[in-house]
């Protein structure tokens, strides 16, 4: 009966995990050392999924795999950290975080997180969820308008 | 009671079929925007209304009008064949032909947000008929 | 004009990939059996509203299954199918009520015409 409610709220988990991955790198925006002790913080993404692991788009080699309208939202498949973007670089010799020796002494490691990146992603999650919820309001005025059948 | 070969009965049966596929159409809907920004996800529609057209309107031919067609085997399918309205069914297909963003996904969510809210209002004038048409029953039933 | 002789498949029997079965004895079943909505008339006023008191009491036991089906199986049902036939139920049970006091009460007053 309500399935397209499961599918709002599954939309609306992914989107309320992705914001709080985006808080987490804007408030480790300057964090020089991290438990791990490997480097500064990195930024961290989120991989999202289709819930049916089914393939959606039309291969040569398997085209029978296709079917259409099954789907069952949406799943976080991994958090991950990014390696590929390269963190920033300042110089400070005086940080006790410094790097010491080889061709990049005196510099201090910051991360990788852009400021403007992630809130361009917080923007486009907020409305994402802002969209799901909406679906979840129509499927509440369609039962209700439903109920009203049988009324005199 | 409720004969649907009556012409009250088939607005009766247009009807219901529409709420079953406006509730499809909403869960497709639902799936889409959920996935909006997933890489590589392709949208779905449901295509229902474009068949029953073309189902209502080859009412109008008459079988004995169209021309005549050898079958000599079981397999033959011939030129004229009256279909029921009863058969249509609503299908779900994947759209993947549209423009895409760069990470390969093509879901538009203005679009999926301004379909769903038409798609709410055809359901909730559908319900409002049909319980026209209860209403109207009602009435009839009431013993003088 | 072709003329579609006794030898050739009638377009009857061919419905695009689905073709209907060769039923040559009265205990084959069709393929695909489209339902006949039409059944032999009633014989008397008493059969008719048999008949009918037998359709309502189906339309109603439909209405109750998908009502007890949304406790057992609740993605399976929707919303406006149980309002629907909860309303048809009622309807009929109506009309037919209906029509069988207005029986009963014409035939009360035909008797005591004396």
């Amino acid at each position: 009966m309500f399935e397209s409610i499961n599918i709002a709220s599954t939309g609306l988990t992914a989107q309320r995990l992705k914001m709080d991955v985006i808080s987490n790198n804007i408030a480790n925006a300057t964090t020089t050392r991290t438990t791990e002790g490997d480097g500064p913080y990195r930024r961290k993404r989120v991989v999202m999924q289709p819930v049916n692991t089914r393939t959606r788009y039309k291969s040569p080699v398997y085209p029978f795999g296709l079917r259409a309208g099954d789907g069952q939202g949406v799943r976080v498949s991994k958090i991950e950290r990014d390696e590929q973007t390269n963190t920033r670089l300042v110089l400070d010799p005086s940080h006790p975080d410094a790097i010491k020796v080889g061709p990049k002494k005196g510099y201090v490691e910051y991360p990788n997180v852009d400021i403007v990146t992630e809130m361009v992603d917080m923007i486009a999650a907020s409305r994402s969820y802002e969209a799901n919820s909406q679906v979840i309001a129509g499927a509440k005025a369609m039962f209700q308008a439903a109920m009203q059948i049988g009324r005199a | 009671m409720f004969v649907d070969n009556a012409f009250w009965g088939r607005t009766q049966y247009f009807l219901e079929r529409g709420l079953d596929v406006a509730q499809m159409r909403h869960k497709v809907f639902a799936d889409n925007l959920a996935n909006v920004d997933v890489p590589h996800f392709k949208r779905s529609e449901v295509s229902f209304e474009a068949e029953m057209r073309r189902v209502v309107e080859l009412e109008k031919h008459v079988e004995e009008n169209s021309i005549p067609t050898r079958l000599t085997d079981e397999k033959h399918i011939p030129f004229f064949r009256a279909r029921d309205y009863r058969e249509v069914q609503p299908k779900t297909h994947i759209d993947y032909l549209s423009s895409m963003r760069n990470d390969g996904n093509n879901v538009d969510p203005e679009h999926e947000v301004a379909e769903q809210t038409k798609n709410m209002l055809t359901y909730q004038m559908m319900t409002t008929l049909i319980n026209h048409n209860f209403r109207s029953m009602n009435i009839v039933n009431r013993v003088a | 004009m072709l003329q579609i002789t006794e030898n050739f498949f009638h377009a009857n029997q061919v419905s695009g990939d689905y073709v209907a079965l060769k039923t040559s004895d009265a205990r084959h079943n069709n393929g695909r059996a489209i339902k006949v909505m039409g059944e032999e008339p009633a014989k008397n006023f008493g059969d008719a509203l048999a008949m009918a008191l037998e359709k309502v009491n189906e339309q109603q036991v439909n209405a109750e299954t998908l009502g007890q089906k949304i406790v057992s199986d609740p993605t399976g049902v929707e919303a406006h199918t149980l309002m629907i036939a909860t309303e048809k139920a009622k309807m009929s049970l109506t009309l037919v009520k209906n029509l069988a006091d207005l029986a009963v009460r014409t035939y009360r007053e035909l008797s005591n015409l004396r």
